[in-house]
């Protein structure tokens, strides 16, 4: 009867506590190892799993819950804000364990992603989230998933201390440039928030360097860490944006950037856009950052001050493409792995084949189909052993004008009925 | 046509096709299918069989053995037969096969196994468990409809995972069952015989619908990531048809409760948005008061104090601090040395929120959203004065000029230079703390602490 009781008060804390934690945009799971513990449950086997996946499309992989939504802080871009009169709820650190064990048992989660919002101070925060890290690995002997949150201004013993329970930690930048925290979050500044970073990543490092001489060296966020912009709710363009992230995973080998397009809260402040999120914009910065960290680009090459924006009719790769039409066409026989990096449709792993396959036979444009190259967008910029009649087209007025999707493509994002079910 | 009668598994598949491989039988000469069995029936002696064409010792790559053994598993009749021709190419056709991605044979493999490697991740993610008791064990029991044979490569991951409790994952072809040491396997079961109840499904419901945003609605890519033919043994996929139903519905009041905070033109000058402040409705402060009181004081100030609201007397004037508080106020300004006409006063919100009580309006705190809904007002004198100090009087200007609620004991009497707002910002008591403290040895301490904060605040701006 009593545990009845207790599932109905946290089954309401839980709604008020994951609905204030889904403007966070990441719940990856991936990056972690370990292995069950002999008298526990739980592993990680480096590749994340999604369990779910929710009508936006969104994996559902971890627990994304906060541990209270009782804030000291105003950032006006936020629900729990001080000021806001959301329906507060606090978990205690029991309450979590309670719930991420049974929803781990039942196979619904890879694990938990705890945050919070700052009760007291970062250190008094910090520390109940590092109650529930340990208290799973400790006690419970949980060797699933654990990615904790870094109250921003939390000491550095109990950064470390986090690190030591956690697959994963991460601090959020929230906005690119200061302007925009002094607009909407007074008390944070980069700074602070790069600070932890430099933190956490000097650890990392660390406890890499030591694990090279002593095999026992205590974990530290083997999952590495992770930060997230939200980006659509001030006027900072993509050119800022995306500044920030080159110089965020070259200080700090982050793992990721995520960009959450600003969604519309509840009560948000007037100067912020009531309209819905902007999803292509979201998704341009994904793939433009995609370029940053695996096709080589710098982010001067996607943006810069004559035009700041990312377009949102073109992915930004066949944008440049189109500007430098001075590059192609690429002979995809004959070209290095950089330049076929470069070609519009032609992703990673098929740069890969290409690479493989050219050895032993001259690449024909059917060859290019035949491997699920989006042959619509990369026709125009290769040279194929068998005569491509496209590429005629490369200096052509018109060409940016084909390689646009039609613009139905883009209400893909707008609600669809029910019916469509 | 050779017909193979063989335990359909890796293991004998693959002492068949070494024989067949080492007497050069070609693929097109051996049915591998045993839905025909009974049409056919293998007579060795009739067949004539090739000799071998080379001397190669049918060795393959390591790989290969894996990926035939995945392959095995995909639910297409055609696998052995797919399975023998790669082989007998690559043996006597051309040992570079394998990497000719674009061959029609080698293509279609890779899309079976990447099918079957697909279908064994989305179990790995789809299986929910039920709790359940069998002769008072704990047991975890689960139905899924896997699209392939994927019953014994798919549930070792579960072994790894929850080896410290049994369970039991039923799917129509076959079930696995884990008894802390090793899983056996055992028949199918229809989805209709499977009975599991769990109360924790009803608990991860309310996460799921608490989980969704539906601000972006993206039907389709959750459809190609979690195929509805999976959604049957999924409890929370019976959510998905009323979140879609009702997402407008949702946005459409998180749109309605949006314009809570006042909207103020930058562009006009200090007196315009003291007239325009004086109709303004953002909030419900306006309908109860007489009047809004905005700030005074010379444009020019280089120090600027704010109080939380308007008081009685306040509201009647139409100036701040002329009530008692502001009567502590002034006399800690003398002390301070402080003319009290150099400096620009103001409050974080402009109307007076009171309550009736005994013929009295009596003073009441503004709420987080009033605060919120008048911080405009505010931001935009602070840009107009551009002061070099600003001194914030109790909580709620604390709060509203650093952002944050602060501990007024601990943070004032320091200088605070890191905000936006002011090169240098000091948090201290509000005059009505001193008048609200239980003792005199309280309230004289707070006023020397509000006189000494104030005559930080001057040496400051100098
Ligand atoms: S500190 Fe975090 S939880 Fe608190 S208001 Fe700011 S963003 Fe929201
Ligand atoms: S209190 Fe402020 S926001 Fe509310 S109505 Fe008055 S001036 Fe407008």
């Amino acid at each position: 009867m009593n545990e009845n009781r207790d599932i109905k008060t946290l089954q309401k804390k839980l709604a008020i506590l994951a609905d204030a934690a889904k403007y966070d945009a990441s719940c990856s799971s991936s990056g972690g190892k370990r292995k069950r513990d002999v008298n526990g449950m739980g592993n990680s086997e480096g590749m994340g799993i999604c369990h779910s996946y929710a009508p936006d499309g969104r994996c559902i992989s971890l627990l994304k819950i906060l541990l209270t939504n009782f804030c000291i802080y105003d950032c006006k871009f936020c629900i729990n804000r001080v000021s806001s009169d959301v329906q507060r709820a606090r978990f205690t650190p029991e309450e979590v364990i309670w719930l991420t064990l049974e929803f781990y048992r039942r196979n619904y989660i890879e694990g938990l992603f705890l945050s919070s919002g700052i009760i007291d101070s970062s250190d008094a925060t910090m520390e109940l989230l590092i109650r529930v890290a340990r208290g799973l690995r400790e006690v419970h002997k949980f060797n699933g998933y654990i990615h904790l949150k870094v109250v921003a201004g939390a000491s550095q013993e109990l950064i470390e201390e986090a690190g030591k329970w956690a697959d994963r930690i991460s601090a959020n930048i929230e906005m690119p440039v200061q302007p925009d925290l002094d607009l909407l979050a007074p008390a944070k500044t980069i700074a602070a928030a790069t600070q932890t970073m430099e933190q956490i990543s000097d650890k990392v490092i660390e406890t890499k360097d030591n694990l090279k001489s002593f095999k026992s060296t205590p974990q530290f966020a083997p999952a590495g860490q992770t930060t997230q912009m939200i980006v659509g709710a001030t006027p900072s363009a993509d050119l800022e944006i995306l500044k920030t992230s080159e110089s965020l995973y070259e200080k700090f080998s982050l793992r990721r950037v995520y960009y959450s397009a600003y969604s519309p809260i509840p009560h948000a402040d007037a100067i912020l856009p009531a309209h819905k999120p902007s999803l292509v914009r979201e998704n341009r910065l994904y793939q433009a950052d995609w370029l940053l960290r695996f096709y080589g680009f710098k982010a001067h090459e996607l943006v810069n001050a004559a035009t700041p924006n990312l377009s949102l009719d073109i992915d930004p790769k066949t944008s440049w493409a189109l500007v430098h039409r001075e590059n192609f066409p690429i002979d995809v026989n004959k070209a290095a792995r950089a330049s076929l990096l470069r070609i519009p449709g032609v992703g990673v792993k098929n740069v890969e084949r290409i690479i493989q396959l050219r050895r032993f036979h001259k690449i024909t444009l059917v060859d290019l189909q035949k491997m699920h190259i989006a042959i619509s967008r990369a026709k125009y910029f290769v040279v194929t052993a068998d005569h491509n009649p496209n590429i005629w087209m490369l200096d052509s007025e018109s060409l940016s004008q084909r390689l646009k999707p039609p613009a139905q493509q883009l209400s893909l994002f707008d609600a669809p009925a029910a019916s469509e079910l | 046509m050779i017909q193979v009668d063989f335990e359909k598994n890796f293991m004998s598949w693959r002492e068949n096709a070494r024989k067949f491989l080492a007497d050069a039988i070609p693929p097109d000469q051996i049915n591998w299918s045993q839905d025909e069995l009974s049409l056919f029936t293998f007579d060795a002696s009739s067949q004539d069989v090739k000799k071998p064409v080379s001397n190669n010792d049918f060795k393959v790559p390591p790989e290969l053995i894996s990926q035939f053994k995945t392959l095995s598993y995909a639910r297409d009749e055609d696998r052995w037969n797919l399975m023998y021709k790669i082989l007998f190419r690559l043996c006597y056709e051309n040992t570079g096969l394998l990497s000719i991605s674009i061959d029609p044979d080698i293509n279609k493999a890779e899309k079976l196994q990447k099918s079957v490697r697909h279908d064994i991740h989305k179990m790995h993610a789809f299986v929910r468990f039920k709790k359940s008791f069998v002769d008072e064990n704990e047991v975890y029991v689960a139905w899924h409809k896997p699209e392939h044979l994927i019953v014994r490569p798919g549930t070792e991951f579960f072994a790894r995972r929850f080896g410290d409790k049994r369970w039991s994952i039923f799917t129509p072809d076959e079930s696995a069952h884990w008894d802390l040491k090793k899983i056996t396997y055992g028949a199918g079961m229809a989805q209709r015989d499977f009975q599991g109840v769990d109360d924790w499904d009803e608990i991860w419901k309310t996460y799921y619908k608490s989980i969704f945003n539906p601000a972006r609605i993206k039907i389709k890519m959750m459809k190609s990531e979690m195929s509805p033919k999976y959604w049957s043994s999924m409890p929370e996929t019976s959510l998905i048809r009323d979140l879609v139903r009702d997402a407008p519905k949702a946005l459409q009041k998180m749109a309605e409760n949006i314009n809570t905070s006042a909207v103020v033109d930058l562009k006009l000058s200090l007196s315009e948005l003291k007239s325009k402040s004086s109709s303004c409705q953002a909030c419900p402060l306006y309908a109860k008061a007489t009047q809004t009181v905005f700030g005074v004081g010379p444009e020019n100030a280089s120090i600027m104090i704010v109080g939380e609201q308007p008081g009685d007397q306040e509201d009647r004037t139409g100036n701040p601090f002329v009530g008692p508080a502001g009567e502590i106020l002034s006399q800690a300004l003398i002390q301070a040395g402080i003319k009290k006409e150099s400096v620009y006063i103001t409050n974080a919100v402009k109307h007076f929120k009171w309550v009736p009580h005994k013929n009295m309006r009596l003073h009441q705190k503004p709420s987080g959203p009033e605060m919120h809904a008048c911080k405009p007002w505010l931001e935009a004198e602070i840009k107009k004065i551009k002061p070099q100090v600003i001194i914030a009087l109790g909580t709620t200007a604390a709060t509203a000029i650093i952002g944050k609620l602060p501990k007024i004991k601990d943070e004032r009497g320091k200088i605070i230079s890191s905000l936006a707002c002011a090169p240098k910002v000091i948090i201290s008591w509000h005059p009505s703390a001193l008048l609200r403290a239980g003792n005199e040895t309280e309230s004289t301490e707070k006023m020397q602490q509000l006189v000494d904060d104030l005559k930080l605040a001057l040496s400051a701006e100098e």
